[in-house]
């Protein structure tokens, strides 16, 4: 077999079950692949090499004696360093969590450890999850793997790198405005960020609990799938989530396009976009015709005002949980990310409950103006082409500059945080330079099953999550 | 701008007072508490009275049948 690394999460999945491979090469092989590309993309806060390889024996053990616990069985993923792993460290990408370590297993680290799933260690990621291009100041940039002077999106940086670069199989993110789609889109990989209420949150530190979503990022939407199935549904420990069925996905290999209505932006988006990047988007959606979608141009939301409501509730809730560190260890934040919790200490009270009040009016005319003669909404995520790490540095410059970056980049994906649907940024092509392009897919709530079925019929038409990236 | 913008211009001045936030950084905080304030309020009048925050996880719900 060659690099068993290159495999996709499924391909490896099915391979240890059949036992083709074990466990224990699959791990090995990550292991060799990140001690190559580690140095080019940064992508890890920590390796946890010995403890990997340990579960990777006991897996392989499980399936010589006839047990297999699932899909992941075996399969080395990697998570952003948000979830708490009992007695290891959770750093968040900040200084102030740096040797602090947790006292409790986050859900779904432990769906995933129950699911058979490898860890491999902690993946790098925005400070405290603020910030939507991946600078840290802390433990450093993580580095797209298909060009590493350019950035790799936020805040779930690590997760994104780790991904494309073929380091892991799959990799956990978090998505407050954007941080799972984003790195997703930079870095060639599918990033699902489900409905406010699917997936658990218990055990990971927070950025907003009102506009918090954990998800997967993997090189397809059947690897995403196989991770969303394993984590997904209610959990007691948190009380925001739904009681609601998880739908069945092991049919996905039939999904079609087929009948299905894509909503699409009409030519003042598209003009609003940068022309490459709109080039790529307009070439997928005749991609997404071509296997039998009628598209349909829709109004599409009023993005600024979506995103500034959800705006206050990020800053208020953000200020919140942070006064006392703010208050007591300022100099231990970047600059660029207390400058964007401070203005939380500002909004009234009313103001933030006036805009939790509004979400649910705000989605029913999403969905009735928007998304009532359709069935996904096809939109942008990135929509320019990647700038470099040092284009977006905002650290030493003034906090408007730091605003700027992040409206930019958040333009098209913060609007679905507030709006609580789900949404799944698919790899579509690469713009002149080389780097990746995505859209997203958004749905209606609580149908991420609809979101990865055209996702997964549209990468069954397209080769492009199967460019990997080179040393 | 609105009718809460003076209390949140108060409550900077307030700490700037105290030492806590620069000029330039007191006046960048305005803006941008000041435009936020205003994109919720815009939006106000559209609200019941009997709306509440926990309302949404409800629709969620509702929109998912």
């Amino acid at each position: 077999m060659s690099d068993p690394a290159l495999l996709d999460l499924s391909e490896i999945a099915d391979a240890i079950a059949a036992r083709r491979i074990s466990s224990v090469e699959a791990t090995q092989a990550c292991l060799n692949r990140i001690k190559l590309w580690q140095p080019e993309v940064n992508a890890f806060i920590r390796l946890d090499e010995e403890e990997a390889l340990s579960t990777a024996a006991a897996c392989d053990a499980e399936l010589a004696a006839g047990r297999s616990r699932g899909k992941l069985h075996g399969v080395p993923l990697a998570h952003k360093d948000l979830l708490y792993r009992k007695d290891k460290v959770t750093t968040a990408g900040s200084k102030i969590l740096r040797h602090v370590k947790a006292e409790q297993t986050s859900t779904l680290l432990e769906r995933l450890d129950a699911a058979g799933a490898v860890d491999l260690g902690t993946l790098n990621m925005s400070e405290f999850a603020a910030g939507p291009t991946g600078h840290n100041v802390h433990y450093g940039p993580a580095r797209n793997p298909y060009d590493r002077t350019r950035i790799t999106g936020g805040s779930s940086s690590g997760s994104g790198a780790a991904a494309g670069a073929r380091l892991v199989f799959g990799a956990l993110g978090s998505d407050t405005g954007g941080s799972i789609r984003l790195p997703a889109a930079a870095c060639n990989v599918v990033g699902l960020k489900a409905t406010y209420g699917r997936i658990s949150r218990h055990g990971a530190v927070a950025r907003s609990w009102s506009l918090d979503y954990i998800g997967p990022l993997a090189r397809t939407a059947r690897d995403c799938a196989i991770m969303f199935s394993a984590i997904a549904g209610y959990d007691p420990r948190d009380p925001t989530t739904s009681t609601l069925p998880v739908p069945d996905l092991s049919d996905l290999e039939n999904s079609s396009l087929a009948g299905l209505t894509i909503g699409v932006p009409g030519d003042a988006v598209l003009k609003s976009i940068d022309p490459a990047i709109a080039n790529v988007l307009q070439e997928s959606h005749r991609v997404l015709q071509e296997r039998g979608a009628r598209l349909r141009e829709v109004p599409f939301p009023e993005l600024v005002k979506l995103a500034d409501i959800g705006e206050t509730i990020i800053k208020s809730e953000a200020a919140t949980m942070h006064r006392d560190w703010i208050r007591t260890r300022p100099q231990d934040y970047a600059f660029q990310v207390r400058v964007r919790i401070e203005a939380g200490f500002y909004i009234p009270a009313t103001q933030y409950l006036d805009a939790l009040r509004l979400r649910r009016m705000l989605l029913e005319k999403f969905l009735a103006e928007t998304m009532a003669e359709i069935d996904l909404l096809h939109a942008p995520v990135i929509p320019f082409p990647l700038p470099k790490i040092r284009e977006t540095d905002v650290e030493a410059e003034a906090g408007e500059a730091v605003l700027r970056v992040v409206r930019s980049m958040t333009t098209y994906t913060r609007p679905f945080n507030f709006l609580g649907v789900p949404a799944i940024s698919v790899p579509c092509g690469f713009d002149p330079a080389g780097l990746p392009v995505a859209f997203q897919l958004i749905g209606r709530p609580f149908d991420e099953a609809l979101c990865l079925r055209a996702a997964n019929a549209y990468q069954a038409a397209t080769e492009f999550h199967r460019v990997a990236p080179r040393l | 701008m609105d009718a809460l913008k003076p209390n949140v211009i108060q409550a900077i001045a307030a700490e700037l007072q105290e030492g806590q936030v620069g000029d330039a950084r007191a006046a960048e905080l305005a803006v941008e508490v000041g435009r936020l304030n205003a994109a919720v309020l815009r939006e106000v009048n559209t609200l019941r009275f009997e709306d509440e925050p926990g309302h949404f996880a409800r629709a969620l719900a509702d929109a998912a049948r």
